[in-house]
């Protein structure tokens, strides 16, 4: 007897005797209800001589599979993969804050917007790294005296072409610019009503419903918030003891990487997946998600597999990449849908 | 035969065949009023399958010997509740503790003046929330009424107590959250008419990996002229390692609170 051999006979043998459960010893699988993952924590992991990282905050996929991940490291900001982990190419080295990255198709052709934290400014690129349009702090608005007020988290594109960006870490408006670039709307602000952030990190526009609507991430409020494209306050979603930074729409669902829980200690991260009705139905990482006559019960992390989850990239196969924040200048950790 | 019994022992060990072991998160630990006057309940949570939540109340380390958490637990005294999560898949979790206070109802603490006074990021709401018996969570930015802070080398404040704090125990909650820069004092004194009435010093170095909650204690003297009493806070010193280091930390205060023990 070969020494394969000798192995299939034993894997065999235990099986039979009911000793072994192949499944649950080599791969563990995260998740909840119809979403659930296998989990790869050395996807695109790169020699950081050579393509370091410092946070990785956004990812956003084209339509040819390629994966772009942004990173506030100025040797290499943006770093392009394919599906495996495998690095393609890389540019970028003039955006020390880099934060928000959004993918928009305008007019056959594809862009990147990245909203820039330390510039105070958004940046519209090629997907080759060439600059083709620069929104400056918007001082030409009463909110706002100098650029330091002004720290753009997240853009959304809508149909129309006007451009809608977070003032996340700001004074918590909402700027809706024309796509040429002229200020038109400012709205929301920062406090605790209904049309107001605290924190308002991430932004969307979700057309499930047949509807052009905004989704806005009111992080340290543990909720989403939905606006019409005027900015007028629809509905508040909350999702108690969830610090959610952006909504990533793919099919009827909504993907959102969880940066904190529970009381909002460090290292609590986990994924939150809400369906259709927007509720929370897998939580990656997290407790079993649950609800109540008050609704969600409050989430907490139940596995350390993320520590500050910042961004989702789902594939067409709905398979996630999970961009991490203050982790240790890791690269992504990929969710295998099972 | 040496090749096949290692074989059957990596199968049969509990994680072992697995890519990776992964740590289980703390459990959720939450308590109805960390300070109460006659009872508190305390209850633990982690909805994860086959998780086991063991726990001490005496403050002793937990282990997979110690009693499993089924029902809430119904407190009637001071004390220190530590408590882990297990799971034959996954590494125990860190250790999460809690202290609650049973608070002397009959006695009571009455702040005159904070010099300075906080720093405008964080005033609390004053003297008022510091005794308001409301306890200020880990994460302060989530509470910030809760708590006051300061940057600087030391703090003061004139307190008043009745004759019934005699004897008793004078606790301050703070906050050690390293990464905010935020540590517990060094080093707290008391004086009354000129002279020091008691004392407290931190004898743990900081731990710059996690935040917790410290309770500087000083036990008052059996008799207690009726005067106010002068604290003094000393900030500690940020140490190497620290981003900081060499800088005072912030000091973080929560409540100021008398108990019998």
């Amino acid at each position: 007897m070969n020494r394969r051999t000798f192995l299939d006979t034993g894997w065999k043998a235990l099986a039979a005797l009911g000793l072994v459960d192949f499944t649950k010893r080599d791969e563990l699988i995260i998740g909840h209800g119809g979403f659930r993952y296998t989990i790869d924590v050395n996807w695109g992991a790169l020699n950081p001589h050579y393509y370091p990282v410092q946070d990785c905050h956004e990812m956003v996929m084209d339509k040819t599979g390629r994966i772009f991940l942004l990173t506030n490291h100025t040797k290499n900001n943006v770093l392009i993969y394919d599906r495996s982990g495998k690095l393609l190419d890389s540019w970028g080295s003039t955006y020390p804050g880099a934060h928000g990255l959004t993918l928009s198709e305008e007019g056959g052709e594809s862009f990147l917007y990245i909203a820039d934290n330390n510039r105070h400014e958004v940046i519209k690129t090629t997907l080759d790294g060439r600059e083709v349009m620069v929104l400056p702090a918007p001082l030409e608005s009463p909110e706002y005296e100098q650029a330091e007020q002004y720290i753009p988290t997240e853009t959304a594109i809508a149909p129309n072409g006007d451009i809608y960006v977070a003032d996340g870490y700001g004074e918590q408006h909402i700027l809706r610019y024309s796509a040429s670039g002229e200020l038109k709307q400012v709205f929301g602000g920062r406090g605790d009503g209904e049309g107001q952030f605290q924190n308002a990190h991430g932004i969307c526009v979700d057309q499930r419903d047949g509807r052009d609507t905004l989704l806005i991430t009111a992080r340290q409020q543990n909720a989403l918030k939905r606006f019409d494209l005027e900015g007028n306050h629809l509905e508040t979603l909350p999702l108690p003891g969830a610090f959610i930074c952006r909504p990533v729409i793919h099919a009827e669902q909504v993907y959102l990487a969880t940066i904190w829980s529970g009381d909002g200690s460090a290292n609590t991260g986990f994924v939150s997946v809400l369906d259709a009705n927007n509720r929370l139905v897998s939580a990656p990482g997290g407790a079993t998600p649950r609800y109540g006559k008050d609704g969600l019960r409050p989430m907490y992390q139940a596995l350390q597999i993320f520590q500050h989850p910042h961004d989702v990239c789902v594939d067409q196969d709905e398979n996630l990449y999970v961009a991490q924040w203050n982790a240790g200048a890791t690269y992504p950790i990929k969710l295998t849908r099972v | 035969m040496r090749t096949w019994i290692l074989f059957v022992f990596w199968l049969t060990v509990p994680g072992w065949g697995s890519a990776q072991i992964f740590t289980l998160s703390p459990p959720q630990v939450t308590v109805d009023s960390v300070f109460f006057c006659r009872k508190a309940t305390l209850t633990m949570a982690m909805d994860h399958p086959g998780v086991i939540i063991r726990y001490t109340r005496d403050g002793q380390t937990v282990t997979a010997s110690s009693p499993r958490y089924e029902t809430p637990l119904h407190l009637s005294e001071s004390g220190t509740i530590r408590a882990r999560c297990f799971h034959l898949d996954f590494n125990v979790s860190r250790e999460v503790e809690i202290k609650v206070h049973q608070l002397d109802s009959r006695a009571s603490v009455s702040i005159r003046s904070l010099v300075p006074p906080p720093h405008n990021s964080y005033p609390g709401t004053g003297a008022r929330g510091l005794t308001d018996q409301i306890k200020g969570g880990m994460a302060f930015r989530s509470s910030p009424d809760q708590w006051t802070g300061w940057e600087l080398d030391s703090v003061q404040m004139e307190i008043v107590l009745d004759e019934s704090a005699e004897g008793r125990t004078l606790r301050w909650s703070t906050l050690e959250d390293p990464g905010a820069w935020i540590l517990a004092p060094d080093k707290v004194v008391l004086y009354q008419n000129g002279q020091q009435i008691g004392g407290w010093e931190r004898m743990v170095a900081p731990d710059l990996a996690s935040s917790t909650f410290i309770f500087p204690e000083i036990t008052l003297p059996d008799s207690l002229p009726k005067a106010p009493i002068s604290v003094t806070l000393y900030a500690t010193t940020l140490p190497a390692g620290h981003p900081g280091a060499g800088r005072p930390a912030w000091i973080f205060l929560d409540e100021i609170f008398l108990t019998t023990q």
